[in-house]
C-alpha cells in the first residue's frame, strides 16, 4: 500500500512537472510572437545570461561601438530575427526534451505499479531519457543572440544534465540485469 | 546449448503425451514445451525428480551431454 502511495505521488508529480512543460512551452511560444509584434514592450528589459546550479560559462560579448552602454545593446527588443528563431527552437526543443524524459519516466513508474518491474521495455526507456539528456545538454550548452548593434555568444557547461544523463544510463544498465535475471528465472523449468 | 533435452524420445518410449505428464508433474504445458524445445535455461531439480518419476526413467536417459 505504501508502495503504490510513493508510485501514486510520483505518477501524479510527473503529470504536474508535464503540465507546467506545456504551459512554459505555450509561454515561450507566445513570448517569441508577441515579441516580433510588438517589440517595443520589451524596451529596457536586458538579456541576462547569469545562470544558478552547478554550471559553468564562458560569455563573450561585442559592440558594435564600444562607447555604447550595455542596457542599450542588449535590450530584448534589439534581438535580431534569425536569433529569435533560432533562441526559439533551442528552447522548444529543450522543454520537448524535459518532456520526452519525464513520458518515459512515467512509463518506468506504471509498469513498477504492474509489478513488471524488471522488463526489457524500462531499460529501453532509461536508455531514451539518456539520450533525450544528452541532446538537452548539448542544445543548452551554447548560446549565440545578434543584437542590432552587437551580440553575446556563451558556452554553458552544465552538471545537471550531466549527473542525469549518467545516472540515466547507470540505471539503465541495471534494468538491463534485472530483465536478464528475470528471463533465466522464467526459464527454469 | 550442448546439454540435449530427450523427453520426447522418453515419452515415445512410454508412450506417455506431453500434456498428461504436464498434469503429473504440476507444470504447465507452456513451461514442459520450453522444456522439450531446449529454450529452458534450468532444470530444477525437483522437476527432474517428478520427471524421472513418472517416466520411470534415470536423468541421463533426459539429459544428454553433446559436444559442440
Amino acid at each position: 500500500m505504501k508502495r503504490n502511495l510513493i508510485l501514486n505521488s510520483a505518477v501524479t508529480f510527473c503529470n504536474i512537472i508535464n503540465l507546467i512543460i506545456i504551459l512554459m512551452f505555450l509561454g515561450w511560444t507566445f513570448l517569441f510572437v508577441h515579441l516580433q509584434i510588438d517589440k517595443d514592450y520589451y524596451k529596457n528589459k536586458e538579456v541576462n545570461l547569469n545562470n544558478l546550479g552547478f554550471t559553468y560559462s564562458l560569455v563573450s560579448k561585442w559592440k558594435v561601438n564600444n562607447k555604447s552602454l550595455d542596457k542599450d545593446v542588449y535590450e530584448i527588443n534589439k534581438i535580431k530575427t534569425t536569433s529569435i528563431y533560432i533562441l526559439y527552437l533551442q528552447y522548444s526543443i529543450s522543454l520537448i526534451l524535459i518532456f520526452l524524459s519525464f513520458k518515459e519516466f512515467q512509463k518506468v513508474l506504471s509498469s513498477v505499479k504492474r509489478i513488471q518491474t524488471f522488463e526489457i521495455n524500462n531499460e529501453i526507456s532509461f536508455r531514451r531519457i539518456g539520450q533525450y539528456t544528452f541532446v538537452y545538454f548539448l542544445l543548452t550548452s551554447f548560446r549565440y543572440i545578434s543584437f542590432e548593434l552587437g551580440g553575446l555568444k556563451a558556452i554553458t557547461i552544465s552538471l545537471t544534465p550531466i549527473i542525469i544523463l549518467l545516472l540515466a544510463f547507470i540505471m539503465a544498465e541495471i534494468f538491463k540485469e534485472g530483465s536478464l535475471l528475470k528471463q533465466e528465472n522464467d526459464l527454469t523449468i | 546449448m550442448p546439454i540435449i533435452v530427450n523427453l520426447d524420445i522418453m515419452l515415445a518410449k512410454r508412450n506417455m503425451k506431453s500434456k498428461n505428464l504436464a498434469e503429473i508433474i504440476n507444470i504447465t504445458t507452456a513451461n514442459l514445451s520450453i522444456l522439450k524445445s531446449g529454450k529452458a535455461k534450468a532444470v530444477r531439480f525437483s522437476t527432474l525428480e517428478a520427471i524421472c518419476k513418472a517416466l520411470d526413467c534415470q536423468p541421463a536417459d533426459i539429459l544428454e551431454y553433446v559436444k559442440e
